[in-house]
C-alpha cells in the first residue's frame, strides 16, 4: 500500500515551522534542545515524528503549544505558522497566557501528552474534566448532552463500561486507562490539528491497534491533521504520510513514508533502519548504532551525528558551520554532506 | 549453541492465586487468579518467549517460577546435571544456592535496584550473597560486566539514582547475570529503551546465551521482539497459557483465536500503510471472577456455546503445538506472513 507523495499545496497547510529553535539556560549551560528544525503538516494528512530519546520530539511539541517552563526554556529563533481561515498567526509571537493562545490550544491544536497523569487534575472525576472542556468549546451544549458525549469519546477510546467509569477519579484508573481518557479529552474539541506525543507506548497492541484505528477514523471523518511523535517505527509506518528525523535537536531527514523507509538517506535513518527487529521483515542481527548520543550541552561542531556515523569526512563534516539541507529527491529532504555535489 | 532439547525448568499446573480482602477485618472475600494452572519445559540453552497482554500473569508466572512468590500450588523442576531439584519444595537455606541458577531481570528499572548501595553493590550483590569470589574479583567482574551492557567503570562508584531508565535496566542484567546464571526470566528487559540500544541489549543477551549456554524466559508485549529473540513463543490470556508453539508455526499458523487478534493488532514495518485489523470488543474477564469454560470467550468472536460451558484443556494438535481451543482444527486463521 502506498501513499502517493503530493507536494504540499500551500492551501491545505496547517501549521509550518521553520527554523525553529528552543534551549534551556540552565547554570550549567545552555541546552540546544530544538535547534533549527523544519516541519511542514497539512490538512487530513498525518506527520511522524521520530528518533533517539532526548532528541528534541517533545519540545518541538510543547513549542508549538507554548508550553516550555520559561525560565529556563526560551523560543529563541524561528517562527510557528498557524493557518486558519484564511489568516497566519505566528505563535511564536504570541504570549503563552494571552486569550488568542488559549484559543488555539482549545480549538485548533489538541494534544495526547506523553506523561498521561499530568493533564488530569486529581480533584475531579474524570468525566467532569471532560465535560468541562466540551462546555467551554462548545456554548451550546448542555450539562446532559456534555455528558452524553464525554461517554460516547470515552467508548470509543475502549473504556469498558463508559456509563459508569465516566464518575470515576484520575488515580482510580490504570495508566492504560488514564491514556486513553487523555486522548478522548484531546478529541473532544475537534481539533484540526492533533499532537499526538506517544499516545500508544504504555498500551497493549490490541487497544493501540484500537486506538490508531480511531484516530485514523477521526482523521477521514473530518481532515484533522496528526502530528505522530512515537519511538515505535511499525506504527508510524503505518499511519504516517510523511516523516521527519532528528538527531539531537535538528531534523536530518524528511520525506513521505515509503522514501524515509525505502530510501532512508541520512545515514542515522539507515542506522536505526538496522537496529530495529520486525515481526514481517526478514530476520536478520540487528546492527546497533555504535556510540553514545552526545550531550545536547556540547554541541559538536558541524553536524550532530558526526561521532557516530560510519561515513564520517574528516575536514568537511566537523567544519563548524549548519549542515546544508540538500533536496536529494523531490520532496525528501536531508541534512548530510553525503549528498552535496560541490 | 545448546539447544539439545534438554529441559533445564519444567513446570507443571504452576498456581498464584491473590486473596482478594475486603473491610476493616481484611476479610477474604475471594482470589485472583493470577497464574491458573500454567505447565511449560523450557531446554538447556533456549528462549521461551512469553506474550500476552498487560494483566494477564505474566510478570507473577516469572516470579512464581523463581519462587520469589510462595506458589498457591503447582509444580517447578530445575534439572541441575542430573539432578532433579523441586523447587517449591526446598528449604529457605536450599533455596540460596538455587537462586544463583535461576535470576531475574525486572521489568520495573526503578523498583529493582536498591537506591543506598552503589552501583557496584548492586551487581555483585548475588556473588556476595552466595560467597562467590573474592572482592577483587568481584570487582573485576562487575567492570567487566559493565562494559558489556555498555556502561562505563566509572559508574560503578555511583548511586542508581543518577542513571536513566534505559542505564538501570542495564545495570539491572549485569547484576542478573553476575553469578552467571543457567536460567533467567527477564521481564521486559527492553521496554522503553531506545532502539539502538535495545539492539545492543538483544545482541549481548543472545551473546551471553551462546557463551553460556543460557536459557530465558523472555517476557515482552512486543512481537518483534519476542520473535527476534525466541525459539519458541508462548501466548497468555488471563492466567492461562492458550497456546505454545516454534517460533515461525506460531507466528504463520496461530490456532487460537486469541493469537490471531493479537497478530492482527501488530503494527507491521514491512506491509506499511494502514490494514484491516481485528479489534478486540469487550473486555476479558476479572481474574477474580472467572466464568466457566472458555478464558476468551467474552470477547472471541468464533464462540459457540460449548464454550461457555466446557473449559477447553491445553492440548497438543500438532508436533510441539499446543493450543486450547474446542475449534482449534476447524478454524482458518490468519497468521503473520514475511
Ligand atoms: N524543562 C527542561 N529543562 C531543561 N532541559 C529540558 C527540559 N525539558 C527538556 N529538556 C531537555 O531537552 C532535550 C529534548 O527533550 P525532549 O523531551 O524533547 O526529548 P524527546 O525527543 O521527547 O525524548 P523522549 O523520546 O525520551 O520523550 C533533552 O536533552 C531534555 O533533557
Ligand atoms: N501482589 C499482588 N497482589 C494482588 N494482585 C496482584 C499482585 N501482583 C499481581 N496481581 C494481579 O495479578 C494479575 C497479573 O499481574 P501481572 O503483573 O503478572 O501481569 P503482567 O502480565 O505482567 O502485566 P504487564 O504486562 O502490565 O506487566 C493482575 O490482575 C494483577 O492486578
Ligand atoms: S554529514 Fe558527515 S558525519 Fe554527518 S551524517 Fe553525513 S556523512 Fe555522517
Ligand atoms: S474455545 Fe471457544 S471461546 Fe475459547 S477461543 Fe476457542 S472458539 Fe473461542
Ligand atoms: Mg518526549
Ligand atoms: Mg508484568
Amino acid at each position: 500500500m502506498s501513499k502517493n507523495n503530493v507536494r504540499h499545496n500551500t492551501e491545505d497547510l496547517i501549521l509550518e515551522i521553520k527554523n525553529l529553535k528552543t534551549h534551556f539556560m540552565l547554570d550549567t549551560g545552555t541546552i540546544h534542545a530544538v535547534d533549527g528544525v523544519n516541519l511542514t503538516i497539512s490538512r487530513g494528512k498525518t506527520l511522524g515524528v521520530i528518533g533517539e530519546s532526548g532528541c528534541g520530539k517533545s519540545v518541538t511539541a510543547h513549542s508549538i503549544l507554548r508550553l516550555i517552563p520559561s525560565p529556563p526554556g526560551k523560543i529563541v529563533d524561528g517562527e510557528i505558522l498557524l493557518h486558519r481561515d484564511g489568516e497566519v498567526i505566528d505563535i511564536t509571537k504570541l504570549k503563552p497566557t494571552e486569550e488568542m493562545m488559549r484559543n488555539i490550544r482549545g480549538n485548533d491544536i489538541g494534544m495526547i501528552f506523553q506523561e498521561p497523569m499530568t493533564s488530569f487534575g486529581p480533584l475531579h472525576t474524570i468525566g467532569d474534566q471532560i465535560m468541562e472542556t466540551i462546555l467551554i468549546h462548545n456554548d451550546a451544549a448542555n450539562k446532559n448532552e456534555a455528558r452524553d458525549q464525554a461517554i460516547d469519546l470515552l467508548r470509543q477510546v475502549g473504556i469498558p463500561n463508559p456509563e459508569q467509569r465516566i464518575d470515576a477519579y484520575p488515580h482510580e484508573f490504570s495508566g492504560g486507562m488514564r491514556q486513553r481518557a487523555m486522548i478522548a479529552m484531546a478529541l473532544c474539541c475537534s481539533p484540526t490539528l492533533l499532537i499526538a506525543d506517544e499516545p500508544t507506548t504504555s498500551l497493549d497492541v490490541t487497544i493501540e491497534a484500537q486506538i490508531l484505528e480511531l484516530l485514523t477514523g477521526l482523521q477521514a471523518q473530518t481532515g484533522m491533521a496528526i502530528m505522530l511523535i512515537s519511538h515505535n517505527l511499525a506504527v508510524v509506518s503505518e499511519m504516517a504520510d510523511d516523516i521527519a528525523v532528528m538527531y539531537l535537536g535538528k531534523r536530518v531527514e524528511f520525506g513521505s513514508t515509503d522514501a524515509i523507509f525505502d530510501n532512508p538517506l541520512h545515514p542515522y535513518t539507515q542506522g536505526l533502519w538496522q537496529s530495529i527487529p520486525s515481526v514481517d521483515g526478514p530476520l536478520e542481527k540487528l546492527v546497533p548504532i555504535p556510540g553514545i548520543v552526545p550531550s545536547p550541552r556540547d554541541l559538536p561542531p558541524g553536524c550532530v551525528f558526526a561521532s557516530r556515523c560510519s561515513e564520517f569526512m574528516p575536514g568537511i563534516c566537523d567544519a563548524p558551520k549548519p549542515v546544508p539541507i540538500i533536496e536529494a529527491e523531490p520532496d525528501h529532504f536531508v541534512a548530510c554532506y553525503l549528498y552535496s555535489n560541490g | 549453541m545448546n539447544k539439545n532439547g534438554k529441559p533445564i525448568i519444567e513446570v507443571r499446573d504452576l498456581r498464584q492465586f491473590f486473596p482478594i480482602q475486603e473491610g476493616f477485618l481484611r476479610r477474604t472475600i475471594g482470589y485472583v487468579k493470577a497464574v491458573n494452572g500454567v505447565s511449560l519445559t523450557i531446554n538447556e540453552g533456549e528462549t521461551l518467549g512469553l506474550v500476552g497482554e498487560s494483566g494477564c500473569g505474566k510478570s507473577t508466572l516469572g516470579c512464581a517460577i523463581l519462587r520469589l512468590y510462595e506458589p498457591t500450588g503447582g509444580e517447578v523442576i530445575l534439572h541441575d546435571g542430573d539432578e532433579k531439584l523441586s523447587v517449591l519444595e526446598l528449604s529457605h537455606r536450599e533455596m540460596r544456592q538455587v537462586r544463583a541458577n535461576m535470576q531475574m531481570i525486572f521489568q520495573d528499572p526503578f523498583a529493582s535496584l536498591n537506591e543506598r548501595m552503589t552501583v557496584l553493590e548492586n551487581v555483585i550483590e548475588p556473588l556476595v550473597c552466595n560467597n562467590i569470589g573474592t572482592s577483587q574479583e568481584r570487582e573485576a567482574k562487575a567492570e567487566n560486566l559493565l562494559m558489556q551492557v555498555g556502561l562505563q567503570k566509572e559508574h560503578l562508584r555511583r548511586y542508581p539514582h543518577s542513571f536513566s531508565g534505559g542505564q538501570r535496566q542495564r545495570i539491572g542484567i549485569a547484576r542478573a547475570l553476575s553469578i552467571e546464571p543457567k536460567f533467567v526470566v527477564a521481564d521486559e528487559p527492553v521496554f522503553a529503551l531506545d532502539v539502538s540500544v535495545q539492539a545492543q541489549i538483544l545482541n549481548l543477551m543472545q551473546e551471553l546465551q551462546a557463551e553460556f549456554g543460557l536459557s530465558y524466559l523472555f517476557i515482552s508485549h512486543d512481537m518483534a521482539v519476542i520473535r527476534y529473540v525466541s525459539d519458541r513463543i508462548a501466548v497468555m490470556y488471563v492466567g492461562k497459557l492458550v497456546e505454545y508453539a516454534e517460533r515461525d508455526e506460531l507466528l504463520q499458523h496461530p490456532t487460537h483465536p486469541y493469537t490471531e487478534a493479537l497478530h492482527s493488532a501488530v503494527p507491521r514495518l514491512a506491509q506499511r500503510g494502514r490494514r484491516d485489523r481485528i479489534i478486540l470488543e469487550g473486555a476479558p474477564p476479572d481474574p477474580g471472577d472467572l466464568p466457566p469454560g472458555c478464558v476468551f470467550q467474552t470477547r472471541c468472536k468464533y464462540a459457540e456455546a460449548k464454550c461457555r460451558a466446557e473449559e477447553p484443556e491445553l492440548r497438543e494438535i500438532s508436533d510441539g503445538h499446543f493450543v486450547a481451543c474446542h475449534l482449534a482444527e476447524d478454524l482458518n486463521l490468519v497468521g503473520i506472513q514475511s
